[in-house]
């Protein structure tokens, strides 16, 4: 099953805080999730974001469409980065997850096969 | 249904529905292929007796109907999402299928562990449990949860689906994971068996039954997953909970508490099984979740072992409220811990621990129901009253209301 990652940190956002060792410990974190995924499935893709002060959002309603600043969610917690991976099902994602560092918040939202659209695997 | 019908469908819901469910991965179908085959079996023994393997009777018809509705859904437009099933166990299934003569063991363990799993919230899991791996019909668990029979069926619908959705697997979580999924399951089954064992409005047997239907699983877990502590721990807390249920509710259905109880109705048997299954654990410390099955065992054990509610070791009681607040603080165990310590100590002692609770439980009856029995008991009638006047405006429970109505006007007469 496909999975997008989606890792939230509360803010203000723990990597600026971060002195440089625990730079270093969350990178390496970063590694062996990212070869650990490797090995159980496969890890289609890895971005991290950039702050949420850097967002823009783009309302539905008037056409064209009006820039408004800032994320979609006014949540305390936001979006620091993503993962689309393909294991095998939610317990498998759970368990890589807990590789990654202690203070994200993270969703796991299946991705869903449309038939015919070509795009599943 | 019928006496041998029923025993069947004891014995082997359970078995035949995680076989179907391995073999089709719909929950939807499998549940309802199931009880069409039951269902028709009533019709079809009564006429031809019962047949030699009545399992693998059953397997077939089920195994045609799912058949059915599969073929009918190939036209329909909307795929329902199919369970995360490994191949090699659909292929297992498939063999067993065939030859229904030994039905596996196995898959039922994986059906345990997909309708407990986290991903579902506790009640609806703990509904989901009792329906598919004890065939519990819904009417009844919409009764065990005091909730109307269509409210059930789509709590039903939607954790099966979200199963599904979500992707939790049919299978049995790996070892770094089961420590932590056994207590999510054991939490799921209690979670059963108290919403049985909570009073009711009126007389309503069919919830105490219900009750013992969760310790029915509990036995069927400690078979399918041996030495497993939490689950004798869960089995112990479960059975010394029940055992005082004959004595719980008097002629009329209204509750009796713990010291007017009839202690010679309460089942010794069960007590007895209770205390051994506890007692390997008594001297261990209480740690983590599991600790909490332990010292609310202890607790369940005191009460039990008492020769009378008067010589209750109320200070032990405390002991291990006090344990089990510094594992799980949350107001309920407050509040059970005040209620101890009134009685070990005194109204005063109690009512100070519940100072400030109202914000953290505003809209519990039971938190004025204690304060008002407390202040009662030192003399401040005119609190007590109010408290009560409190608590009778915010209890929902039919049989309980009465009581604390009948409790205040007995206090009224006393003023």
């Amino acid at each position: 099953m496909r999975y997008l990652v989606l890792l939230a940190e509360s803010r203000p956002v723990g990597w600026a805080r971060m002195d440089q060792v625990g730079r270093e410990v969350a990178f390496r974190q970063h590694a062996h999730f990212d070869r650990a995924v490797r090995e159980r499935g496969r890890l289609l893709v890895a971005e991290a974001l950039a702050d949420a002060d850097a967002a823009t959002t783009l309302r539905p309603g008037e056409h064209p469409r009006v820039m408004t600043p800032g994320p979609l969610a006014g949540t305390p917690e936001q979006l620091a980065g993503f993962f689309l991976i393909d294991v095998e099902d939610l317990d498998a994602a759970a368990t890589l997850c807990d590789l990654l560092p202690r203070t994200y918040s993270i969703e796991l939202r299946p991705v869903i096969e449309i038939e015919g659209s070509g795009s599943s695997r | 249904m019928r006496q041998d019908l029923e025993g069947v469908w004891r014995d082997q819901w359970g078995r035949l529905l995680a076989l179907l469910v391995a073999q089709y991965r719909r929950l939807d179908l499998a549940e309802d292929g199931l009880a069409d085959a039951f269902e028709g079996a009533v019709r079809s023994w009564e006429a031809n007796g019962v047949p030699d393997n009545p399992a693998a009777w059953l397997l077939t018809a089920a195994r045609r109907r799912v058949l059915d509705r599969l073929r009918a859904e190939a036209v329909a437009v909307r795929k329902e999402p199919l369970l995360v099933v490994d191949a090699e166990v659909t292929q297992r299934a498939a063999r067993v299928m065939a030859d229904p003569g030994g039905l596996v063991e196995d898959e039922r363990l994986r059906l345990v562990f997909l309708c407990a799993h986290p991903a579902l919230e506790r009640e609806a899991a703990s509904a989901l449990t009792l329906r598919l791996v004890l065939g519990v019909p819904t009417p009844d668990v919409a009764r065990l949860f005091l909730v109307s029979r269509t409210t059930m069926a789509a709590r039903l619908t939607r954790a099966k689906r979200r199963l599904a959705a979500s992707g939790a697997p049919f299978r049995v979580p790996d070892p770094a994971q089961l420590p932590d999924r056994l207590v999510t399951l054991a939490d799921v089954v209690y979670l059963a068996f108290t919403a049985g064992y909570a009073p009711a409005s009126g007389p309503d047997v069919v919830r105490t039954e219900l009750a013992g239907e969760a310790i029915r699983l509990t036995r069927l877990l400690r078979q399918l997953l041996p030495d497993q502590p939490v689950l004798d721990l869960l089995l112990a807390l479960a059975l010394l909970q029940h055992s005082r249920r004959d004595a719980r509710v008097d002629a009329s259905g209204l509750p009796v508490l713990l010291p007017d109880q009839d202690r010679r109705r309460w089942r010794h048997d069960e007590i007895s099984e209770g205390l051994t299954l506890l007692a390997p654990y008594v001297s261990l410390a209480p740690q983590g979740r599991q600790g909490v099955y332990l010292l609310q065992a202890l607790v369940a054990a005191e009460h039990t072992t008492a020769p009378s509610a008067s010589a209750t070791r109320w200070d032990r009681i405390v002991g291990y409220y006090v344990e089990l607040e510094s594992l799980v603080p949350s107001p309920v165990v407050r509040l059970n811990r005040a209620v101890a310590t009134a009685e070990a100590d005194g109204p005063n002692a109690g009512l100070a621990l519940l100072d400030g609770l109202e914000d953290a439980m505003p809209l519990s009856h039971r938190l004025p129901a204690v304060k008002a029995e407390l202040l009662a008991r030192r003399g401040d009638t005119a609190a007590a009253r109010s408290e009560f006047a409190r608590a009778i405006s915010l209890c929902d429970n039919e049989a309980e209301r009465r009581h604390l109505e009948s409790t205040m006007h007995a206090l009224a007469g006393r003023g």
